[in-house]
């Protein structure tokens, strides 16, 4: 396992060198995608076909196998089922051997990378080009793919440019797109001409026809397909789809998912060995009518752990991914470092933490898979709804349940914690049990707070659990929110209309004043509120890949919640991360109907003003004036629960701004965290520079976190909406 | 097909950077040999009353003129009107090749042949899959990358696609 200072050192290192280029390329990538499906109607009902077709395909996974085998070897092809990566290397090499094969030329396949397939070729002296032209300047740069869609989105223009102009014997030195694109045409369009293999992937696989399908742009993977006289196409098992109709929903979907094209410009469906004869560029004088060449076809089909992936009742959604990157390109953290930060060996991005995980193993994945955050925002953006975050957490937890020692056992053992991964853990561990510290460090705040912004104290923080000394630490506040209620006279409890507001670890311990603009606003409405002590939500465990504690502490809010729900009482969340809890997490961790139960009983603090506006309660008290920028939360953006902040605010009379991020880049302990603190401001410092235009405006954010960041940037302290119209 | 799906197939053609030239089976070899160059290969037309043997077009053409071939003209089979895309089948007179070769490809299809989206067009190729499994490209404009930068169009397939569209077949 890499230490924190080695890997803060390399994701620094990305930073400088990769991430220009990175977040130019993702960024329009998702503005394209949010483009396109704005206007696409059918998206929705399109992800839910695609998932049930997915699903299912899956679950016949080895009838489909059969299938396939039949209708390929009806065509006159081929179908190989390749055990491992070695297998599916030994076979087409030993194909390369018996047609004598000197050059094969590929199109883009992430298979093929996953299983070194172009090593493994050289080893057996067989030269191989990548035709894909992001993938043929990572080949030049003798690099790996930084995108599963474009390999070399790391890379600018200028710095191709180099790489070309260094690496061939050129005249005059290529600078634009054009002079680029065209050199390497013509460059790999001879490679094409002599070769004697074609090899390609398969976006999908139609079992009952035998058909493969290739989403492209460039014209590459036709004309590596149909040049050469043997084709082999890898792919694994996982794109096989039942029948030929199945495809449509996957047509529809994939381009606007991963560039927001309506369509890629080249959809190839084709069912080989095709018609088309093959080409013999030796002989110029031979016509297309005369060629008398047999094609030859090879599906060579590949398990690599996908059977056991299937198996894996958390982490089979992974196999259900269409590889259209669209998880990468709508991450905040992905933007920042790209696929050589989050990302394995082979595959990066979010859902890269269950491929890598099902193929290479826990260890693999666990090298990058902090860097997904749980902020949700590709939830929406995968196009067969797989829960990405969930697979992140279910690694997690299994990473953490496979360590050898966990953090208890120094504390029953007297074992000093001496390993970075032990150190890690235990980290891990206090920010999974903020409660008890906070309950400590409320007791005593001024000295708390004096002592946790001490130099040496930090410093000691760092070196000994990896605390970045350079980030504030929240600060306590005199009276929590619960004790300062329970003191209150002046609140009714019950009236016609009845809520509890939930008190979140951080308006409780660290910032009351939210959770006071609430009480305050809701009284001046007549409204009757509980502030019961209640645990934490279970956010902070599961963030940290506690599955089991977080559901301990689901289970002892569902015991609470269920009787008020019950009473009448709805239930308020004022820090969305805990709103996001029980509206979305819950699902994953409770049973029954229970999870259903709360989530139709929880609103976000300004979802419940909203309403009761819409319900006919005056806000005329509340009309003011001013203009805001507003920063909404991950996780409520993808809730759809930004929009009543907004809304309301304008409403009441404010002018409102808002931010066009994906993320904060705070994302709770992960901006504490050494090894990510750097990356945690560069995600940061793009929301700050959106708002730096906006400095005559009042900044406003949601989120317990972002207010954190945002502090970071702006040099104080930043108030949650509630307190703006709490007048 | 109706007027109003001609229409707006040449609005989705002309979206997707693909030039468009309407005909009639009569006034076909007219219109179409003014998209001609010198050195234009082709595959058979499916089409009554038209054949590509009337105009200056190489069918089955050698190796050296699949390299200098400027322009490509092949049927279109089917016609997208969601997306702007014609199907290119794959037959043994190497349409597939015809189509990618040169930089600049004609495809020809009927107006018969326009269907509204990929859905309809997906139906209709797998009614064959049981029988003969299809084999068809569907090309939306000319080929295309962004990987140097900004988009470059004509990278290993056609920087320029014509559809001709002969309304009353």
């Amino acid at each position: 396992m890499t230490s924190r200072q080695q890997k803060a050192d390399h994701l620094r290192q990305l930073l400088e060198e990769e991430s220009d280029s990175v977040r130019e390329n993702t960024t329009e990538f998702n503005q394209n995608r949010y483009a396109m499906l704005d206007d696409f109607d059918a998206f929705e009902e399109l992800r839910m076909e695609a998932r049930e077709i997915k699903e299912k395909a899956i679950a016949q996974l080895p009838e489909l196998i059969d299938d396939v085998t039949t209708a390929v070897e009806e065509n006159g092809g081929n179908v190989y089922l390749a055990d491992d990566a070695i297998d599916a290397q030994e076979y087409i090499t030993s194909l390369g051997d018996q047609e004598h094969i000197e050059t094969a030329v590929k199109s883009k396949s992430m298979t093929t990378e996953e299983i070194d397939l172009n090593e493994a070729l050289n080893e057996n002296g067989i030269d191989v080009w990548e035709t894909d032209l992001g993938e043929f300047v990572i080949q030049v740069a003798e690099e790996s793919p930084s995108h599963i869609v474009g390999p070399s989105i790391h890379k600018s223009r200028d710095e191709i440019a180099e790489l070309f102009n260094s690496t061939f014997d050129i005249e005059d030195p290529l600078e634009t797109a054009d002079e680029l694109t065209t050199f390497a045409r013509n460059f790999l369009g001879k490679q094409i001409k002599d070769a004697d293999l074609g090899i390609t992937g398969a976006n999908f696989i139609v079992a009952e026809s035998g058909s493969i399908v290739l989403i492209t742009n460039e014209g590459n993977a036709r004309k590596c397909a149909v040049t050469p006289s043997t084709h082999v196409a890898v792919a694994g098992v996982e794109k096989l789809l039942p029948s030929f109709t199945d495809l449509t929903p996957f047509l529809e979907l994939i381009a606007k998912s991963a560039t927001g094209q309506n369509v890629s410009q080249y959809i190839s469906i084709f069912s080989p060995p095709v018609d088309t004869p093959t080409l013999d560029f030796s002989d110029p004088n031979i016509s297309l009518g005369d060629i008398q060449g047999e094609r030859e076809f090879h599906l060579v089909l590949i398990d690599n752990g996908r059977f056991d992936l299937r198996d894996d009742d958390q982490l089979r959604e992974t196999l259900y991914c269409i590889r259209c990157g669209a998880c990468s390109n709508s991450c905040a953290n992905f933007q920042s470092v790209g696929g050589h930060g989050f990302g394995g060996n082979t595959y990066s991005g979010g859902i890269a933490t269950g491929w890598e995980a099902g193929i290479y193993g826990l260890d693999q994945a666990g090298e990058f898979n902090d860097l997904c955050t749980g902020c949700t925002r590709c939830v929406n953006a995968c196009p067969v709804k797989i829960d990405i975050p969930w697979i992140n957490t279910v690694v997690r937890d299994r990473r953490r349940s496979d360590a050898d020692t966990t953090p208890t056992d120094f504390l029953v053992d007297g074992l000093k914690p001496n390993t970075q991964m032990e150190t890690s853990y235990l980290r891990d561990a206090i920010f999974a049990n903020i409660e008890t510290f906070a309950k400590i460090g409320i007791t005593f705040p001024r000295i708390t707070n004096t002592l946790s912004n001490q130099s040496v104290v930090r410093g000691f923080l760092e070196r000994a659990i990896g605390i970045d000394r350079r980030r504030e630490l929240p600060t306590f506040a005199n009276q929590s929110f619960i004790s300062w209620f329970a003191n209150r006279t002046s609140s009714q409890q019950t009236s016609d209309r009845n809520v509890l507001i939930y008190p979140d670890v951080f308006t409780n311990y660290f910032y009351p004043e939210r959770g006071k603009a609430l009480v305050h606003i809701l009284e001046a409405l007549g409204i009757g509120i509980t502030v019961p002590s209640l645990p934490e939500s279970g956010r902070a465990p599961l963030s940290q890949g506690m599955i089991e504690t977080a559901t301990d502490n689901a289970q002892i809010i569902a015991e609470e919640f269920l009787p008020a729900i019950e009473n009448g009482q709805d239930i308020l969340v004022i820090e969305p991360s805990d709103y996001a809890m029980f509206k979305r997490d819950y699902e994953k961790l409770l049973q029954d109907e229970k999870a259903t139960d709360i989530a139709n009983a929880c609103f976000e603090a300004f979802e419940y003003l909203y309403g009761l506006k819409r319900n006919g309660y005056s806000f005329e008290q509340f009309m003011g004036s001013g203009s805001l920028a507003y920063h909404s939360h991950c996780q409520q953006r993808t809730l759809n629960a930004a929009q009543y902040t907004i809304t309301l605010l304008e409403e009441l009379g404010y002018d409102v701004v808002t931010s066009d991020v994906e993320c904060c880049g705070m994302a709770g302990s992960f901006g504490y965290k050494e090894e990510y603190y750097d990356v945690s401001l560069d995600v940061g410092e793009q929301l700050a520079e959106q708002f730096e235009q906006y400095s005559q405006r009042q900044i406003i954010a949601s989120g317990i976190s972002c207010q954190e960041q945002l502090a970071t940037f702006f040099d104080h302290s930043i108030k949650h909406p509630l307190e703006i119209i709490n007048t | 097909m109706d007027e109003q799906s001609i229409a707006d197939f040449v609005d989705a053609l002309g979206e997707v950077d693909t030039t468009v030239v309407k005909t009639t089976t009569d006034t076909f070899e007219q219109k179409v040999s003014g998209l001609l160059e010198a050195n234009t290969i082709g595959t058979p037309l499916p089409f009554d009353g038209i054949s590509l043997a009337d105009l200056d077009v190489t069918i089955s053409p050698s190796m050296e003129k699949i390299e200098s071939a400027t322009v490509g003209i092949t049927p279109g089979t089917l016609g997208v009107i969601e997306t702007g895309s014609i199907t290119i089948p794959s037959r043994n007179a190497g349409d597939e090749v015809v189509s990618l070769y040169p930089p600049h490809h004609i495809a020809v299809l009927g107006a018969s042949d326009i269907v509204s989206d990929i859905e309809t067009a997906i139906e209709i190729l797998g009614e064959q899959a049981d029988t003969r499994p299809p084999s068809v490209v569907f090309e939306t404009g000319p080929s295309a990358t962004a990987d140097m930068g900004e988009v470059v169009q004509g990278v290993h397939g056609p920087s320029t696609v014509t559809a001709v569209i002969i309304t009353d077949q």
